[in-house]
């Protein structure tokens, strides 16, 4: 199988581990602690699309937008078949913010906004301009690897056997009692 | 540059393949070799795409050693492109045509007459045509091989690839993806591949 088509046959997993994330951030209230990083807060925020459908076929998409609690109509969605597209997640290590899109096809990034730096700290030579770009990578390549160790930890959980038998069930009956 | 704005979208890669030997220089000329070239008034190329220093798209011609960063190779991917909407070579096709009809005094022009004129048409407007230009920026953590670009479109992203491969020749680029995250970290390709989507719907069933 080409490299083409096996990541479209794997695509499906982007969606699941949205979904797995945001019952987990729910379970536990957010808190997820990774190897590394320590205590990491994740939270789905303001908004989610989902779709159900493929390129080419009948596809319905819907964007939902509102706090966490309030994202019933997203939930109602899952429960309906679709599949989780695009979240928008808050995440935060310390006193330090993030916040991002994260896209199921490639897990790609988009409006990554990361914790305000002090610009006045750069304001001067290219020297300071090179310690600001080290700054903000830096705290970029932070919030990617904590969506790497979270997914990793999902691909560990989706390998096992528990997850036919507990995380299916449970994201099920997540989904219904939060409709 | 992109990552210093506010928002940043981008899409990742690992890049794979040996690095060069001597790796510093060996980037450098190749990146000078494929560097941004602009199109010239007189050319007829409608899009011309190469490397430019970060910060600066019109420094083309003097690519020095900032792209290195001390660990992270930091480029931009300069797009310039003459665009010339299709209503308007539509409508100074037919003014030539009507032009040549009255010259002619013919009633219809032939297929290769106006094949000609249409040729002659777009000559006429991409030589007057201003291309718009376009810069999207990258950085490569030589030391972890991931590379992040600042651009999430499809066709955006195919056009960084190609320009990427061909400049750098045996290094690749792997779309990173839930099974490019998966396979980075050890997992292997028929584990992933043995797995089928599961069903969260509740009225779908319970196939699981």
């Amino acid at each position: 199988m080409g490299l083409l088509e096996t990541i479209e046959k794997t695509e499906f997993l982007g969606s699941e581990f949205l979904t797995w994330l945001w019952y987990m951030s729910e379970k536990h209230t957010g808190m997820f602690e990774i190897q590394d990083i320590g205590s990491v807060e994740v939270w789905f925020y303001d908004n989610v699309k989902l779709e159900k459908g493929k390129d080419g076929g009948n596809r319905e998409s819907i964007i939902c937008k509102g706090a966490t609690s309030d994202l019933k109509e997203a939930r109602l969605g899952l429960r309906t078949g679709k599949r989780l597209k695009e979240a928008r997640l808050k995440i935060i290590i310390d006193d330090d913010e993030w916040f991002l899109t994260i896209d199921s096809g490639f897990l790609d990034f988009r409006q990554l906004k990361t914790p305000k730096i002090d610009k006045s700290d750069f304001a001067g030579d290219d020297k300071d301009a090179d310690a600001a770009f080290y700054e903000k990578v830096y705290l970029f390549e932070r919030a990617v690897n904590v969506i790497d160790n979270l997914f990793m930890a999902f691909i560990q959980e989706r390998l096992s056997n528990g997850w036919h038998q507990t995380a299916v069930p449970a994201i099920r009956q997540w989904i219904q009692e939060g409709i | 540059m992109a990552i210093n704005s506010n928002t940043t979208s981008t899409r990742r890669y690992r890049v794979e393949g040996q690095l060069p030997e001597n790796f510093h220089d060996e980037i450098r000329d190749r990146i000078q070799k494929s560097a941004f070239r602009e199109i010239e008034a007189t050319n007829l190329k409608e899009v011309s795409i190469g490397w430019v220093p970060v910060n600066n798209p019109f420094g083309a011609e003097d690519i020095d050693d900032s792209f290195d960063k001390d660990g992270y190779i930091v480029l931009s991917m300069r797009i310039d492109k003459k665009s010339i909407p299709s209503q308007t070579v539509k409508a100074y096709i037919v003014k030539e045509e009507q032009k040549h009809l009255e010259a002619s005094k013919k009633e219809r022009l032939s297929y290769n007459e106006r094949k000609s004129i249409k040729e002659a048409v777009m000559v006429k407007l991409l030589q007057q045509a201003l291309p718009i230009s376009a810069v999207y920026d990258f950085f490569w953590n030589t030391n972890t091989g991931y590379l992040y670009f600042f651009g999430t479109s499809d066709d955006l992203n195919n056009k960084f690839i190609e320009l990427f491969e061909e400049t750098f020749k045996d290094i690749h680029l792997f779309k990173m993806s839930p099974y490019g995250i998966a396979a980075s970290k050890s997992i292997s390709e028929e584990s992933i591949l043995s797995l089928e989507p599961s069903s969260f719907s509740i009225q779908e069933g319970q196939e699981d």
